[in-house]
């Protein structure tokens, strides 16, 4: 059984216009012409082109944006022009990088459906990913100045705030829990760039974004224990809809504890 | 004759204990566990970076003796497996291993196996985050006794592992 140390992905460095549109008109159903407005407007890249295929075929093909474009968009929505112009030029840059292209060939020889999760990734791809999200961090430069992204980490807090804190500890700003978690970043330790929009007087806008960000675990890619990524399709994912769906309203099943003595911190 | 089984959390102090467990009457699927807990389980749990997918351990012993162990068992929040593209929440089964010397041995009428399967539940249950209803679990084609306790867990329905090979998930709603 092989056993290697790579560092795990958490988050992907693409995302699809889906997830795009979703940033813009959060609850919107997805208008292709109104994406279309937000290409020509410079609002977000071109993206990079992806094929898809399956049994060995063509099956389409759909466009990857660098993640900067997110945050792009974000500026966008929060009045603010310029940042959202440069974000869209890194975005760009990025999308230029040749291996952006590398990454989509490969996920195009996986056969991929959707984006598979980035624990699933290995090899040559699991390399270009990790390389993605380095230069993709690379553009959130850290920084006090109006309007500049600011590093931040989650720390605990109590009745429903928590506190992110710069790493210089010069910023220190609560945050609803509730609003972290809409971003999957609510877990003390957590990493998010701050944008600070400073209103003069005590007054100020915060609007944190997730941070792309690698993890490190030791990863089996053989045998029993590692990264086994499924996603069904056809059949079978109708299968477990069904059972999704009939289980609805009734209540988790219980453990039954007889015989079993529970340890106090359980 | 034991009534009952201490369920208490893993910790990197057990890594001693574990090197010694034994699980494996010899077929290569069991060894595969083994080695697993032996020597790959602690720092899976413990690991710098782990703590994102919420590894859980847990040690089932006699009441009397917290050393004695009788079995492992352990999860975390359950990623890779999608329907369609949408994520698939809630646990998985990392491992649930039975002491060879203590195989075949009821408590309360109970497989201990089964045992350490409640135990999972009870603890993910408790986890923070809410995590989704899917249970589901990796066996080996080979491993009918770990098939056998999905069956009886509720963990019936099998999708195969495009780069696993000799391998399916169990997936369930228990």
């Amino acid at each position: 059984m092989q056993k290697v140390d790579v560092p795990a992905v958490s988050e992907w460095p693409f995302v699809t216009r889906e997830d795009l549109w979703r940033a813009y008109r959060p609850g919107v159903r997805f208008s292709e012409s109104a994406f279309q407005r937000l290409r020509t407007q410079g609002l977000v890249t071109g993206g990079v082109r992806a094929a898809r295929r399956a049994g060995g075929r063509a099956a389409g093909q759909q466009r990857l944006f660098s993640r900067l474009n997110l945050l792009a968009v974000d500026a966008h929505r929060s009045g603010h022009a310029e940042e959202a112009a440069y974000l869209c030029g890194r975005a760009a840059e990025i999308e230029a990088d040749a291996r952006m292209a590398e990454s989509a060939r490969l996920l195009a020889d996986s056969e991929w459906h959707h984006l598979p999760p980035p624990s699933a990734l290995a090899g040559r791809l699991a390399e270009l990913v990790t390389e993605m999200c380095a230069l993709t961090d690379r553009w959130h430069r850290p920084s006090h100045d109006r309007h500049s992204p600011v590093s931040a980490v989650v720390k605990g807090g109590v009745d429903g705030f928590a506190v992110l804190v710069s790493p210089d500890q010069s910023v220190r700003i609560m945050y609803s829990q509730a609003k972290l978690a809409s971003i999957n970043r609510a877990r003390p330790g957590e990493q998010v760039y701050l944008y600070i929009l400073d209103l003069g007087g005590p007054d100020e806008i915060v609007r944190p974004r997730p941070a792309v960000r690698l993890l490190h675990r030791p990863v089996q890619r053989r045998g029993l224990y590692g990264p086994a990524p499924v996603d069904a399709t056809g059949a079978a994912a109708s299968a477990l809809r069904d059972m999704l769906a009939e289980r609805q309203g009734r209540p988790r099943r219980q453990a039954d504890l007889t015989g079993l003595r529970l340890a106090d911190d359980n | 004759m034991t009534t009952e089984l201490a369920v208490r959390p893993l910790t990197p102090e057990d890594s001693p204990l574990l090197t010694q467990f034994t699980c494996s009457t010899g077929p290569a699927h069991e060894d595969e566990v083994q080695q697993f807990v032996r020597a790959g389980l602690i720092g899976w749990t413990f690991a710098p970076g782990a703590a994102d997918d919420d590894p859980r351990g847990r040690v089932l012993h006699p009441p009397d003796d917290p050393d004695d162990v009788w079995a492992v068992a352990a999860h975390e929040r359950l990623s890779g497996l999608s329907q369609d593209g949408v994520p698939m929440d809630g646990t998985k089964l990392e491992v649930i291993a039975v002491a060879a010397a203590v195989r075949g041995t009821r408590v309360s009428g109970r497989r201990i196996g089964d045992l350490a399967f409640e135990a999972v539940l009870a603890d993910a249950a408790g986890r923070p985050g809410a995590r989704g209803p899917w249970l589901a679990a990796l066996v080996s084609d080979e491993n009918a006794p770990s098939q056998a306790l999905c069956d009886r867990q509720g963990l019936r329905t099998a999708l195969r592992a495009p780069n696993r090979p000799g391998y399916h998930w169990r997936v369930g709603l228990p």
